[in-house]
């Protein structure tokens, strides 16, 4: 019963729930629609008519509402309860119109642009509002014809076509171009709706076959259809820019420059006619070449009326020659520079005498300006001053520099300049220097100099008779600068002019400097200082050990790109300013490039860290995956023997647990075993080992403990029985050709001395711990004669497997003697090492303590049936072989092989 | 970049100008046909591309190459021999095409350009049809292409080898009397490139 009641409560509850979910739905769809149930049929309570939505701008739109009987009779009401919303927003009751007693309407006059949900709705009784049909309305315009349709033919693209569709429809319009030859028809091809105003038809373009082309455009309120165009794609064609393959210079003509390009492939089977537009390097607009001169297909064309020695900028298009179709793009621009040309002008010449003590001679500093590169034409390498004295022969100089010093004499001379440069010489400004009496007759006057249009002009009157030239010189007078005077030339007609020439250069620094590449930057000069119109600049740069390279600027540019500079090289750099009149240097800047372009560093850092990181991790990874490999090679574990199985046996007592180094045998307590194996036969020893047996034998020690053999070595890995034997007890069992000894000695636990020891040999050849196989873990320890603070030692047996021959001749006790004679040896030689590492093992403290109470053991040796190992301890105080190493036992102890009897 | 004028010309605006237009569609497709031969050998592996490789010229359904005495013939004459022979080469070319597909149906290239030749081989043979019906010489009504077609369909089901014989074939002769309609024509615009 109880679990009827709770069933019963869970449904209840569960159809608690789904009430509460149903009356929600159900209260949801009412909003919207009041219906009648037929069966499981839902019949809207109403319709509305017509259901189309999509409605034209502008035009009148009427929706009639008609209500179901059913739904009257329920609701109880009538076309006069039916009320319109857009969206929520309630219809004016004048749009509405009564139709009959079921259906009302209402009229949108001149519908504007709507996107709305119209409902139809009831109002019942208590002023309850019902929902009761709704339809969307959407109002729009049919597309408009689409107009100035074209299409274009990219080379080697597919044919796209555009056109203008006119005004916005505010519906969802399809635009389609059609196209078809005259044998047939192509696909269809859709606009996108992101761009409804073009398409690209899938077919590649045929040329030289007329193609007709419309658009029809079809949305929810019509169809309209384009006019149809008929062309040949060859009409249509853009082709693909030309590649300017070269722009190459004449030696013969400096005005010239020869272009020469590839094109399309496609000029086999049109003609084409090109477009050729140049400019300087630093200047902003293109030059065109007169279009009748390309006018038909070619592949170079030779640019006349060029500057000498200016660099050049071209690009050019091209396109059929009957002009249907569409320019290319521009080309990639390419750049050559005219050949030098001799300079064009002499340059101003000028001399200043100076000072001289010397008695009819004059020191006449001879100076120029230096040619602008408009006049200069090339590089200038240097200058040819000629003097000439009165009925004399001429002297001759070649100057680099723009001024030149000489001592001439008293006399009139004629000196003449003329700058070089790769072509040839300009023609000679010649200046005649007068002798020192000489007095100018025709002087100027009324010299005067006043500022005007931000520039200082000079004026005078000119002499009567007729002049070749003038010399204007000024400086500026300043409490900050010396007086450096400065010139300039006019012609011999004016009588007025302002000074022209910039009284210094632009100060060039560097913005950016680059591996291959620095950005110069400068000011523009001081209107002050430029004397004139500011006609260019000139950059110069070098390096230490190269030719200078002159780039000229606009004079509207106050940043210049120095390009394909070399990596990690010291540059110089300066600019000069032009004037029409002449130029003048600015001062030197000096700046390196660096070796590593910004980031190459980093680029070739960060990933060697971390490929290092990465080989670092790995190794950490690796040695620890191998850790225990690494730690057997390199620092192996030193095996505890109170951890052994020997060890951790104790009769009638539980396991022991030592802690080697809290606990060090506090109580003297101690199991050891140690191993030895001798050869039976021993009439041929090893040297080594016959030297340590006959020491062995003069001594007589006495053995304090039980000596037994237990298991075998691992050399000696047999099943066999080792033979044990003693002074006082003889095994009567030899057998056995190797004859193993061991020491086990017991002395109880904790004081607790075992009334009974009783050593059983199993036959197990199973080894103990692996630790207790290795050599190193075979020690002995002394016992030294019960005397305390007496440092214990360790023992370490050697074993030589290759002497396993066994002698049967050879007695128990020779044996035993042997065996004894050789553990006495192997402790001389190890004693004196043991002593040094008795102060870090006190381990072996320890043991030494165990062996103190070895007798008591002892004792119960000659009890023991059967195999009745030897227990022997070896007392070796005083002896010392520092020569003797430490040998290893391979060793292979039973484990379990003596059970307490 | 400036639009020229986008003047749509009429159909057949003048017989020289439509003489110059097929003209140059007849050399263009030349140039493609040379390209679409070239591109099938590749693709048919030895012997096809072998220097010697020579198979037998044989007529395919209807169509052969052209005759020798075939320049020697009026121009009008010509052209209709070369309208006869480019309105049996569409249908050859899409039963390559189809083989081709089968065989190499990776050949994408391959396999678009015979597309391409069939619909260009037809809008040479219209415009060709156009001239001589400028030229007041009239065509020979119509041809029995599908048939032709069927009869080379059969002759490719005979095996791998035969299909592409005959698509080595279809191809020659497409090269051929494109070429041929190219040279009619020059006879009749000397003018050179359009």
């Amino acid at each position: 019963m109880p679990t009827q009641i709770l069933q019963i409560a869970f449904i209840q509850k569960y159809l608690c729930k789904m009430f509460t979910l149903q009356t929600w739905i159900v209260q949801a769809l009412f909003i919207f629609l009041t219906t009648e149930s037929i069966g499981e049929l839902i019949v809207p309570c109403a319709h509305i008519h017509p259901e189309s939505s999509v409605v034209q701008l502008g035009s009148n739109f009427t929706a009639v509402c008609v209500l179901k009987e059913k739904c009257m009779d329920d609701y109880h009401v009538t076309a006069n309860d039916i009320f319109w919303k857009t969206g929520r927003v309630p219809v004016p009751y004048e749009q509405y119109s009564v139709i009959n007693r079921t259906a009302s309407s209402v009229t949108f006059p001149n519908i504007t642009l709507i996107n709305a949900l119209l409902t139809c709705n009831i109002r019942m009784f208590g002023q309850i509002n019902r929902s009761v049909y709704g339809i969307r309305i959407i109002s729009g315009l049919p597309p408009e014809k689409p107009k100035n349709l074209s299409c274009i033919v990219n080379e080697g693209k597919k044919m796209m076509c555009q056109w203008d569709p006119g005004r916005e429809t505010y519906l969802e319009t399809n635009y389609t171009l059609k196209s078809e030859w005259a044998t047939e028809k192509f696909d269809d091809c859709k606009a996108k709706r992101d761009t409804p105003t073009s398409c690209t038809v899938d077919y590649p373009p045929v040329y030289f076959v007329n193609i007709e082309v419309w658009v029809e455009a079809e949305n929810a309120l019509g169809k309209v259809t384009s006019d149809h165009i008929n062309f040949d794609p060859v009409d249509k064609v853009k082709l693909n820019p030309p590649h300017i393959l070269s722009v190459n210079s004449s030696k013969e003509l400096s005005s010239i420059l020869k272009l020469t390009w590839t094109d399309s492939r496609f000029k086999s089977f049109i003609t084409l006619k090109y477009d050729i537009q140049y400019r300087t390097k630093d200047a902003s607009t293109w030059n065109q070449v007169p279009p009748e001169d390309t006018s038909s297909t070619r592949s170079s064309f030779t640019v006349q009326d060029l500057k000498p020695f200016t660099e050049y900028v071209f690009r050019i298009r091209c396109m059929k020659e009957d002009g249907k179709g569409y320019w290319s793009d521009w080309s990639e621009e390419a750049s050559g520079i005219t050949y030098e040309d001799r300079p064009s002008k002499a340059p101003n010449f000028w001399y200043k005498i100076e000072p001289s003590h010397a008695h009819g001679t004059r020191s006449i500093q001879l100076k120029w300006k230096t040619l602008p590169p408009f006049e200069a034409n090339g590089k200038i390498l240097d200058y040819e001053v000629t003097l000439t004295k009165w009925k004399s022969h001429s002297q001759n100089y070649t100057v680099k520099d723009t001024k030149l010093t000489v001592n001439l004499t008293n006399d009139r001379y004629v000196a003449t300049l003329t700058a070089r440069n790769l072509v040839g010489k300009s023609d000679a400004s010649v200046l005649t220097i007068p002798a020192w009496d000489f007095q100018a007759t025709h002087p100027i006057t009324d010299l005067k100099a006043f500022p005007k249009d931000n520039v200082l002009w000079v004026e005078w009157t000119a002499p009567n008779e007729s002049v070749n030239r003038y010399i204007l010189e000024w400086c500026v007078l300043s409490d900050k600068s010396p007086c450096i005077p400065d010139w300039q030339q006019e012609d011999g007609t004016v009588h007025r002019t302002y000074l022209r020439a910039p009284s210094r250069g632009p100060t060039v620094r560097t913005k950016k400097v680059g591996k291959n590449e620095a950005v110069l930057e400068w000011d523009h000069l001081p209107i002050d200082v430029q004397n004139g119109f500011i006609r260019n600049y000139t950059i110069f740069y070098r390096t230490v050990i190269g030719n200078e390279i002159a780039v000229n600027v606009d004079s509207s540019h106050t940043e210049y790109t120095l390009s394909s500079l070399t990596s990690d090289t010291l540059y110089m750099v300066r600019m000069a300013a032009y004037t029409d009149e002449g130029g003048k240097d600015g001062p030197e800047f000096t700046f390196t490039t660096p070796k590593f372009a910004q980031g190459e560093i980093e680029a070739i850092v960060v990933p060697v860290c971390l490929a290092f990181l990465l080989t670092t991790l790995l190794g950490v990874l690796f040695c620890f995956n191998k850790r225990d490999l690494i730690k057997k090679h390199i620092w192996p574990n030193v095996p505890d023997p109170s951890k052994s199985h020997i060890a951790q046996w104790s009769p009638h007592t539980p396991p022991r647990h030592f802690n080697s180094k809290d606990q060090m045998y506090p109580d003297g307590n101690f199991t050891d075993v140690s191993v030895v194996e001798i050869e039976a036969n021993d009439k041929k020893p090893f040297p080594e080992d016959l030297k340590s047996l006959d020491l062995f034998k003069k001594e007589k020690v006495n053995t304090e403990g039980h000596s037994s053999g237990i298991g075998g070595s691992s050399c000696m890995s047999s099943s066999r029985p080792s033979i044990s034997s003693s002074d006082e007890n003889e095994s009567a069992q030899n057998t056995s050709s190797t004859v193993q000894y061991s020491t086990v000695v017991h002395s109880g636990y904790r004081h607790q001395v075992p009334s009974v020891q009783v050593f059983s040999r199993s036959e197990s050849t199973q080894p103990l711990l692996d630790s207790e196989e290795r050599p190193e873990d075979l020690q002995l320890v002394d016992n030294v004669d019960g005397s305390d603070g007496i440092l214990p030692r360790q023992r370490y047996f050697k074993q030589n497997c290759s002497q396993h021959e066994t002698s049967p001749d050879i007695s128990h006790f020779e044996r035993s003697q042997q065996v004894s004679s050789v553990n006495e040896e192997d402790f001389v030689r190890l004693k004196q090492q043991q002593i040094s590492d008795h102060i870090s093992q006190p381990y072996g403290s320890g043991k030494m303590k165990m062996f103190q109470e070895v007798p008591a053991v002892d004792a119960f040796g000659p009890g023991i049936e059967g195999q009745v190992e030897r227990f022997e301890t070896v007392g070796m105080e005083d002896a010392v072989d520092e020569g003797m190493p430490k040998s290893y036992l391979p060793q292979t102890v039973r484990r379990g092989g003596y059970m307490p009897q | 970049e400036d639009p020229q004028a986008d003047s749509s010309a009429s159909p057949l605006p003048h017989l020289e100008a439509k003489i110059q237009q097929t003209h140059s569609l007849a050399r263009l497709l030349t140039k493609y046909a040379e390209q679409l031969l070239q591109e099938y050998v590749q693709h048919q592996g030895d012997p096809f591309g072998l220097p010697g490789f020579s198979p037998p010229r044989l007529p395919v359904a209807d169509l052969s190459d052209p005759a020798p005495g075939h320049a020697g013939l009026p121009v009008p004459e010509r052209l209709r021999l070369d309208a006869a022979a480019l309105a049996a080469l569409p249908p050859l070319l899409d039963v390559v095409r189809r083989l081709q597909g089968e065989l190499n149906p990776r050949a994408l290239r391959l396999l678009r350009r015979l597309e391409d030749a069939a619909r260009q081989v037809r809008a040479l043979g219209a415009a060709v049809e156009a001239v001589l019906a400028a030229l007041g010489a009239e065509s020979r009504g119509p041809r029995p292409e599908p048939a032709a077609a069927a009869v080379a369909a059969s002759t490719a089901s005979a095996g791998v080898f035969p299909a592409k014989v005959l698509g080595f074939r279809v191809c020659g002769l497409y090269l051929e009397w494109v070429s041929r309609t190219e040279a009619d024509l020059g006879q009749l615009a000397p003018g050179g490139p359009a």
